[in-house]
């Protein structure tokens, strides 16, 4: 196994060096699961020991998401053993103070998404028998944080509306829907759990509750925590346990609220949970829309000839008074076809012609075959796919975003899960500030705080965000603060499986993007790694990137 | 029998009711004067005589307008709206009402007419609406005709003729493999379809594809600065919403590759363009300027409801001010209103097309504020003995309605300029540096003696926006206008004699004097379609059919190239004459300006930089660009007054549309964007 040189600038400055000189050198070992497009990391941390002479620590694992699209239980259940197995404690003792045989020490959910989710749903009874020490989550999913609950609130509801939406039957055959679909399928029901359909909220509320038993935690991370303080529980400060000189920095997600465009933040907006910034005008329009939808028939052959017969009384959205009304399908032949179907099924249906001299009209204008082209039946549905984007961008920006340091050599890796733009701009503001020892003369200077920035920049392993999608690594306040292969012995490792991207949506989602592929191989030297590729490349294998049938992985020191 | 001495004349124009600007302002005490106005629409008979008698066409439904108030959301229609009723015409229409969707109709009505009418005005010609396109495959015999037709397949370009088949546009080849050949059938759209009531959003737009617009209708935010919280806000109520989507749709009728991003002006031109109509719009509305000119003292730099766009929008979507105002804007620190100081560098950082957008309204609000401030400087001397000097209080209401001629007539002229400079533009990838190019040749060629400054008054500040055209020597006004083809002949004055005697002989053998005849004979605007339609196939075959010195020269003026198009050589280019329009304008000195405006597309196949191309590792050497030329023709002298080129010989031109292609092939990042690009832009 290929280790890394110690860097010869030595650490960084403010990084704080541990007092004594044992129990140093650990190394780190990533290995990122092939299972299919979606994420999953197992992160071994092997210490030395802390004198000459003394058993070697046992590793310590720390797993980082676990979530597939399109794939099914038992699929996923192979990957599952590997974690129970890999993570397979030696020493007997251990087994009985952990009450189990397998141990993760701390479990990481980035953010509710179904590729980083699902797998606690569908292998549920395979994590049950792993002892886990800690959860780790955003801010975002703490339900005691009033600004958080905002926001999973109108997560919530934006997404049930939107699903709910999305799903109606009079929009099968609109585009735009069958867009918003797909990216719904996100937050979904997994189908393929043996156990019934659970939704990935629920995978969410599994982690959570392994970690509030008696014997684990659950903390809560905001961008700022670190080794030197927890914002949530000051003096404390996040520690990976048994590893002394290992920091861990948490970036991101944001909490600034000057992440929001400025034209749509409204003061409702901000009580209601910024992250989720539909400007009102759009949260009023999703509610009108629904309202309108809510209206219409679920069932029928022709919904839209139906939902005219059908009743309007949940429609508060309506512009008029009902006396302005005229509900009128259309002429000929389909218009009585639909009066017969409204004839089986209302007690009181509408008449064909309400009032000829005003149909006529609208049989002159609106329904003219020769003028169908620009009739606008969906046209007010379009904006249901733009909303669900933005939604998931939003969820995407709600990932916790994780460094780790080596503090002997100053390496950092990096796991951003999926955030995107919003969240790396956020970057640029988090920094960590470096507590004075309490016997510093007051005139000495403060040591500047250490920035997420130069963490970026002393990254020799790089866990690609949203697969390497077109707008989940920014070039400036991201990628190109990293350093090169040359300066730093950079590897990048993309979670993605290329068939199944290609299957998403309408279209097929295009990853890697293109661009961004072609940076990251240019700055890693070709070093980067995709999951679903058979092989890496010669370079990454020189590097030290292994292979296995299930994962590859590679280590860093 | 009627008697005809007893007939009423047929008045000029049909008067009716509606909004000046949206019914927020209507609803405030201060401004609840000068809420409502009078719209004065061209006369139009409103009545169908082909069912037998005349139906009245309720909707309306007129000669470039047709509303059809359909509610897909709530799933049902309102009914139209007659505005021939004599209880309606007898009251000058319906009454200014949010819950009646009859009043609705007649305003979008009224507000579109209004700005088609002033467009017409400014042009001197009919207006015309985009072309309806379908794709139509033919059974085709023969190979060589595919290939130089292979252009109509694109989607942008405009087929030669609606009626003739396809086959007679070409040379005869001959040859008999048979293939399959498509190309785009264009019918002639009378009427913009107007939906008052199409969406339950925020937004508004205008619709290429169905040339259409839609209006939305949504309800106020709750924290609404002003107004009824979660209150129903109908955007089709709004003048500015109406008049802005309106011009959308006219400058689309006018050259509709101005949808086509290739560089970041374009799109921002439209709205631009878009928003400068509706706001001079609101200087011919004679009591709410006169209002506006009495609370302001005269100064409109301050904050007036005459420079904003939008009001009800803006507050009803949660902000404080406006949708838009391009003097000043609400700082949300001190909740103060402030006015803009220009900055060159706004315009490097705006991105967006609004944002960008907005940067060309301010500059040319700023002209009109230059203008209207020259214009009235002796009035105010004249109220104040001379000292300039204006007394505390209010002003005496002969100043406010002598003010109020100055700075409507003002705007008017700034507002004709601005439309007329459309005649004078590239046909395609426009920037804002060529728009002001076009800006002062439309001016100079009107006003030969800019002795009130109006041109200086544009480029200074266009100056203090940096809005600057790229390959000009100085920011003069004649470095700024257009060249004349052969300027690069400068000093050689045999040579320029001969260059414009060729040019004299080309014209006439393109009959250019006679099919300007013909189109002027024409009096209905589907007549005029169909003869400039064939005019502009004639021409396009008078082109391919050039050859020796004329073909050199057509090609030396415009840039293009027609050699290839006639011999279907491997490189295939397509081109297309896009429009042939005709114009009679009166100059400043009263003399008739004659003139002619051919402008010609083309697809070109242009090499790939070689430094682009090593960075993007592509292999293809080729990309195709797209091209074009205006040509300003003076019937008179016949002679080429101006040749405006996009040709290939640009390199950062070819950059800038990759990028553009690229940008835009990044903006969605899972799926293709959608089509309605104004839907988007306004989200």
């Amino acid at each position: 196994m290929a280790a890394i040189p110690p860097d010869e600038s030595g650490p960084a400055q403010g990084a704080p060096s541990s007092t004594s000189q044992t129990g140093m050198g650990t190394s780190i070992r990533v290995r990122m699961y092939r299972h299919g497009l979606g994420d999953c990391h197992l992160i071994t941390f092997f210490s030395k020991p802390a004198r000459q002479g003394d058993p070697q620590p046992r590793p310590i694992h720390m797993l980082i998401d676990f979530g597939v699209l399109n794939r099914d239980a038992d699929h996923m259940r192979k990957y599952a053993e590997n974690i129970r197995e890999s993570t397979k404690l030696a020493n007997q003792d251990d087994v009985r103070v952990f009450g189990s045989e397998s141990r993760i020490d701390i479990l990481v959910v980035t953010h509710e998404h179904r590729d980083h989710l699902s797998g606690f749903n569908q292998c549920r009874e395979i994590f049950d028998s792993i002892s886990i020490g800690a959860v780790w989550m955003a801010w975002t999913e703490n339900p005691e944080d009033p600004v958080a609950r905002n926001l999973a609130k109108t997560r919530e509801k934006a997404t049930s509306a939107l699903r709910l939406a999305a799903r109606h039957p009079r929009l099968a055959a609109v585009p735009a829907a069958q867009n918003a679909n797909t990216i719904l399928t996100f937050f979904d029901d997994d189908d393929n759990a043996p156990i019934g359909r659970r939704t990935i909220r629920q995978a969410l509320e599994y982690v959570r509750s392994r970690g509030t038993g008696p014997r684990s935690s659950i903390s809560y991370l905001t961008p700022g925590d670190g080794p030197f303080t927890l914002k949530s529980r000051p003096g404390e400060t996040l520690k990976i346990p048994g590893v002394a000189d290992v920091n861990v920095y948490v970036l991101a997600p944001p909490t600034k609220t000057d992440l929001l465009k400025h034209s749509t933040v409204t003061r409702q907006d901000k009580d209601d949970g910024w992250i989720f910034h539909f400007g009102r005008s759009i949260g009023s329009y999703l509610e009108a829309t629904c309202a309108a939808l809510a209206a219409a028939p679920t069932s029928g052959a022709e919904p839209e000839k139906m939902r005219r017969g059908g009743t309007l009384t949940s429609d508060t959205y309506q512009p008029f008074t009902n006396v302005h009304r005229i509900e009128y399908g259309g002429p000929s032949d389909s218009q009585e076809k639909s009066q017969k179907q409204v004839k089986s099924q209302q007690p009181l249906p509408t008449p064909a012609r309400p009032w000829p001299e005003i149909a006529d009209f609208f049989d002159h204008s609106y329904y003219q075959t020769e003028n169908a082209w620009r009739k606008i039946d969906d046209d007010w549905l379009a904006g249901i796919e733009h909303l669900s984007l933005k939604l998931d961008e939003d969820t995407n920006n709600t990932s916790l975003v994780l460094a780790f340091e080596l503090t002997a050599t100053s390496n950092v890796l990096l796991f951003v899960g999926d955030m995107q733009v919003g969240g790396w701009r956020s970057l640029e503001n988090v920094h960590f500030p470096i507590p004075v020892p309490p016997e510093t003369p007051p005139s000495a200077q403060t040591p500047p705080p250490l920035s997420a920035h130069d963490l970026l920049a002393r990254t020799v392993f790089y866990k690609v965000g949203h697969h390497a999608s077109h707008n989940a690594t920014t070039k400036k306040g991201g990628l190109d603060l990293m350093a090169t292969r040359e300066q730093r012995k950079l590897v990048a490792f993309i979670p993605l499986d290329r068939k199944t991207a290609e299957k998403q949506g309408k279209r097929g989602w295009k990853m890697p993007a293109e661009e961004l592929y072609k940076a990251l191989i240019a700055k890693t030297g070709n070093c980067t790694v995709i999951s679903g590729e058979s092989q890496p490349s010669p370079e990454a294998k020189a590097a030290g990137v292994r292979a296995e049938p299930l994962f590859f992985e590679y280590t860093v020191s | 029998m009627k008697h005809t001495a007893s007939q009423p004349p047929s008045p000029s124009y049909r008067q009716l009711r509606g909004y000046a600007f949206d019914p927020s302002v209507a609803s405030q005490l201060e401004t609840f004067a000068v809420s409502r106005i009078l719209y004065k629409v061209p006369w139009e008979d409103l009545t169908h005589s082909s069912s037998g008698g005349s139906a009245p066409a309720v909707g309306p439904q007129g000669e470039y307008l047709e509303v059809v108030d359909y509610d897909p959301p709530s799933g049902c229609f309102y009914a139209p709206v007659n505005l021939n009723d004599p209880y309606i015409l007898a009251q000058n229409g319906l009454s200014p009402s949010e819950g009646n969707p009859q009043f609705h109709q007649q305003m979008v009505y009224a507000v579109a007419m209004t700005v088609i009418d002033r467009f017409e005005r400014a042009l001197g010609r009919k207006a015309m609406w985009r072309d309806f396109s379908q794709l139509v495959r033919l059974e085709e015999e023969k190979e060589r005709v595919r290939k130089v037709r292979k252009y109509r397949s694109e989607s942008m370009s405009k087929p030669l003729s609606s009626s003739l088949p396809v086959e007679s546009a070409q040379p005869a080849p001959s040859s008999d493999d048979s293939t399959k050949i498509e190309y785009y059938h264009r019918r002639f759209v009378q009427r913009l379809r107007i939906y008052p009531h199409a969406l339950r959003e925020a937004n508004a737009y205008y619709s290429a594809d169905k040339v259409a617009l839609l209006f939305g209708y949504f309800p106020a935010a709750l924290e609404s600065t002003d107004g009824y919280p979660g209150g129903m806000v109908f955007t089709c109520l709004s003048h500015d919403i109406v008049a802005h989507e309106t011009t959308h749709a006219l400058l689309d009728g006018f050259h509709e590759e101005l949808l086509v991003p290739t560089n970041m002006d374009v799109l921002a031109f439209h709205e631009a363009f878009a928003d400068v109509v509706a706001l001079f719009q609101h200087f011919s509305f004679p009591e709410q300027l006169r209002h506006q000119i009495a609370k302001t003292r005269g100064d409109l730099g301050s904050e007036n409801l005459l420079a904003q766009l939008a009001t009800q929008f803006g507050r009803a979507s949660g902000s404080r001010g406006a949708l838009r105002d391009f003097i000043g804007t609400y700082n949300d620190a001190t909740g103060l209103w402030e006015r803009h100081v220009p900055n060159p560098a706004d315009l490097e950082h705006a991105t967006k097309a609004h944002d960008r957008g907005a940067i060309l309204v301010a500059a040319i609000f700023d002209a009109f504020l230059g203008i209207y401030r020259r214009r009235s400087r002796d009035l105010v001397r004249l109220a104040t003995s001379g000292t300039g000097v204006l007394q505390p209080g209010e002003l005496h209401p002969d100043l406010v309605n002598r003010l109020a001629a100055e700075a409507s007539k003002s705007a008017g002229h700034i507002l004709n300029i601005c439309i007329r400079a459309l005649d004078y533009c590239p046909p395609i990838d426009i920037t804002f540096g060529e728009y002001l190019r076009a800006l002062i040749t439309a001016d100079m060629d009107l006003v030969p003696d800019d002795s009130l400054g109006y041109r200086v008054a544009i480029l200074e500040a266009f100056r203090r926006r940096g809005i600057f055209p790229n390959h000009i020597q100085t920011l003069s006004e004649d470095s700024l206008r257009w060249s004349p083809p052969g300027y690069e002949l400068k000093g050689r004055i045999d040579e320029a004699a001969e260059l414009k005697r060729n040019l004299a002989s080309l014209l006439k053998k393109a009959n250019i004097r006679r099919h300007a005849e013909r189109l002027r004979a024409c009096k209905t605007r589907y007549e005029i379609w169909k003869a400039s339609d064939a005019i502009c196939l004639d021409i396009y075959n008078k082109l391919i059919g050039l050859t020796g010195k004329d073909l050199e020269l057509a090609q030396s003026v415009t840039k293009l190239k027609f050699r290839e198009l006639r011999e279907a050589s491997d490189e295939v280019y397509s081109a297309m004459v896009y429009s042939f329009r005709e114009a009679r304008r009166l100059r400043d000195d009263g003399r008739i300006l004659n003139q002619v405006f051919i402008t010609i597309l083309q697809t070109q196949q242009v090499a790939v930089p070689a430094d682009d191309a090593a960075k993007d590792n592509t292999e293809a050497e080729k990309m195709p660009l797209r091209c074009g030329a205006t040509l300003v023709v003076d019937l008179d002298e016949m002679c080429i007054s101006y040749a405006i080129h996009k040709g290939p010989g640009d390199p950062t031109r070819i950059q800038r549309s990759r990028r553009a292609a690229k940008a835009t092939g990044m903006a969605s990042p899972y799926f293709e964007q959608s089509s309605e690009t104004f839907a988007a832009l306004h989200r």
